[in-house]
């Protein structure tokens, strides 16, 4: 049930969830299953306004391609009010730096997929020992539509809309109050704290609490190894329509007409036996086919005349039997986690008091080495099966101008692991040193691998809910 | 009459047949005339490509 700030005064609460997005309502709706009362405490309000989305704004630092403010939403429901709903779980080899592996997760898969209402289904076909196809899906499930109803009449499940939380304040270690307000005047208390606020926030929030309180350990790395799914168009190409569509003809209905950027979409990542002899970081191409009427198309084959004139007969050959066709490349992939990509505190506050967020962020020479690779290896594949040539834009080869856009995928600053020096947040995501604080989100991956982070994130608070139902019915 | 006809479009398909094929070559020399028209130099290229040796 909704309920007003002003009723909390003194309520006792099982557990707190701060952030109503698909961390925060996927772990509170598994709670609930398990009869377990929670809170959720939400910044913004049942829909989009101003005055919660500028707690957004912030600083960046950097060759960050986006606003902060917009890359996010701050209300019921979180991002998801306007997520693009792609959907793939990660690879078992993204785990390599995790405490968990992909068998810790993989459990909660059949319900991740439920709740995402997308089938599990995420084919994969290997088109050599170095490349392989694979499938996404789309999920058109809007957490606001599906769950504002349901939570509003649960017995178990209370939310405060318009309610953000100001500061904590410990016991041996162990959090027992909540303060809604500078001044004090609304505490709340709780036996479980769980930070659900997403990518940034959960960073910046941590920050703060361990600005006011002395019990959150000076050596956890707060909001560093910040990473975000670099994506853009990297390369270009011509080739036989025909052959191509034959050659990497597959069973995923999804790549055709893939979002509608061509005739043929179809999306392509390296093999573990790649990612590990070329060093690179997983990836994932999309690989776009044009009409022949399509700019694309005579802007590439004029580029490749100045470079190949031997292939001049067999381009025009194919042009006549009107099998030409022009290929973009875009793709989404991997950025290596780096201690000095980070999420610190500004020096202005945002309208509750609270340090705006500050970013800092840079593309490593590795992240841009993944986009290279990945270009050469689809080449050579091309080139190996005569289906026509690609070849990298310029910008991928110059670093220091280099600017992607990103994914909105906002990972790590609450890292995972068992190292307190090198992580903030242990395997059951709870936070070194503080018995009773959890988080949970993106924000807790160690390595972000090419996926889109939601179907994961789900996965992870499922596992969570069940945690934290194991500790609850021990205590 | 019928005869008549028929020649009528004969006639008709030939210059129809005729049109297609100038106005394909013209289209084909069009496209591919922009493209030879500017020098082609390696300077010129936006696209790093991947090629064989054959290719060059």
């Amino acid at each position: 049930m909704i309920i007003k700030k002003e009723y909390l005064l003194n309520k006792n609460y099982e557990i707190i969830i701060c952030g109503s997005g698909p961390a925060g309502i996927t772990l509170a709706l598994e709670l609930e299953k398990q009869n377990i009362s929670c809170l959720i405490l939400e910044a913004g309000d049942e829909f989009y306004s101003d005055k919660a989305q500028s707690r957004y704004e912030g600083e960046v630092v950097g060759n960050f391609p986006n606003d902060i403010s917009i890359t996010r939403l701050s209300q019921f429901g979180g991002t998801t009010g306007h997520w693009g709903g792609t959907c793939r779980p990660l690879d078992s080899y993204d785990f390599k730096d995790w405490p968990i592996n992909e068998e810790d997760i993989e459990p909660y898969l059949n319900k991740s997929c439920e709740i995402l209402e997308i089938p599990k289904s995420f084919g994969e076909k290997n088109i050599s020992d170095r490349l392989k196809i694979i499938e996404f899906q789309e999920s058109d499930v809007r957490f606001h539509e599906k769950y504002f109803e349901y939570i509003k009449k649960s017995k178990l499940i209370d939310i405060c809309l318009n309610c953000s939380i100001f500061n904590i304040k410990a016991k041996n270690n162990s959090i027992n109050e909540i303060l809604l307000d500078p001044e004090n005047k609304l505490i709340l208390k709780t036996n479980f704290l769980v930070l659900a606020c997403g990518g940034i926030e959960n960073s910046r929030l941590l920050l703060w609490f361990r600005e006011k309180n002395k019990f959150i350990s000076s050596s956890l790395p707060i909001g560093n190894y910040w990473m975000e799914h670099p994506f853009k168009k990297i390369g270009s190409g011509i080739g036989n329509f025909n052959l191509i569509r034959n050659n990497l003809k597959n069973d995923f209905e999804k790549f055709e007409n893939f979002r509608n950027w061509g005739n043929f979409t179809v999306s392509i990542s390296p093999t573990k036996k790649t990612i590990d002899e070329k060093n690179i970081l997983n990836s994932a191409i999309f690989l776009t086919l044009h009409d022949r009427d399509n700019d694309t198309l005579k802007n590439n084959i004029k580029d490749l005349l100045c470079v190949a004139p031997n292939l001049s007969n067999k381009i025009v050959k194919l042009f006549n039997k009107n099998l030409l066709c022009g290929i973009s490349i875009s793709s989404s992939w991997e950025q290596d986690a780096n201690i000095n990509n980070k999420i610190t505190l500004s020096n202005s506050k945002d309208s509750t008091g609270i340090p705006k967020t500050k970013l800092e962020y840079y593309l490593s020479e590795k992240t841009l080495k993944t986009a290279k690779e990945m270009i050469n290896e689809v080449g050579l594949y091309f080139v190996d099966n005569d289906l026509g040539r690609i070849g990298g834009d310029q910008t991928i080869y110059d670093l220091k101008n280099f600017i992607s856009d990103a994914g909105y995928h906002h990972i790590g600053g609450t890292r995972m692991g068992e190292n307190k020096y090198s992580s903030v947040v242990d395997k059951n995501l709870k936070v070194h040193g503080v018995e009773n604080l959890f988080v949970c989100g993106s924000s807790t991956f160690p390595s972000g691998g090419h996926a889109n982070p939601t179907l994961s994130i789900i996965q992870l608070s499922l596992r969570l809910a069940n945690h934290l139902a194991k500790k609850i019915n021990i205590l | 009459m019928y005869k008549k006809l028929l020649n009528v479009n004969r006639r008709n398909f030939n210059k129809f047949i005729s049109l297609s094929l100038a106005s394909i070559f013209s289209f084909n020399i069009l496209f591919f005339k922009e493209i030879f028209s500017k020098s082609l130099s390696k300077k010129n290229s936006k696209i790093k490509w991947v090629l064989s040796e054959k290719d060059i």
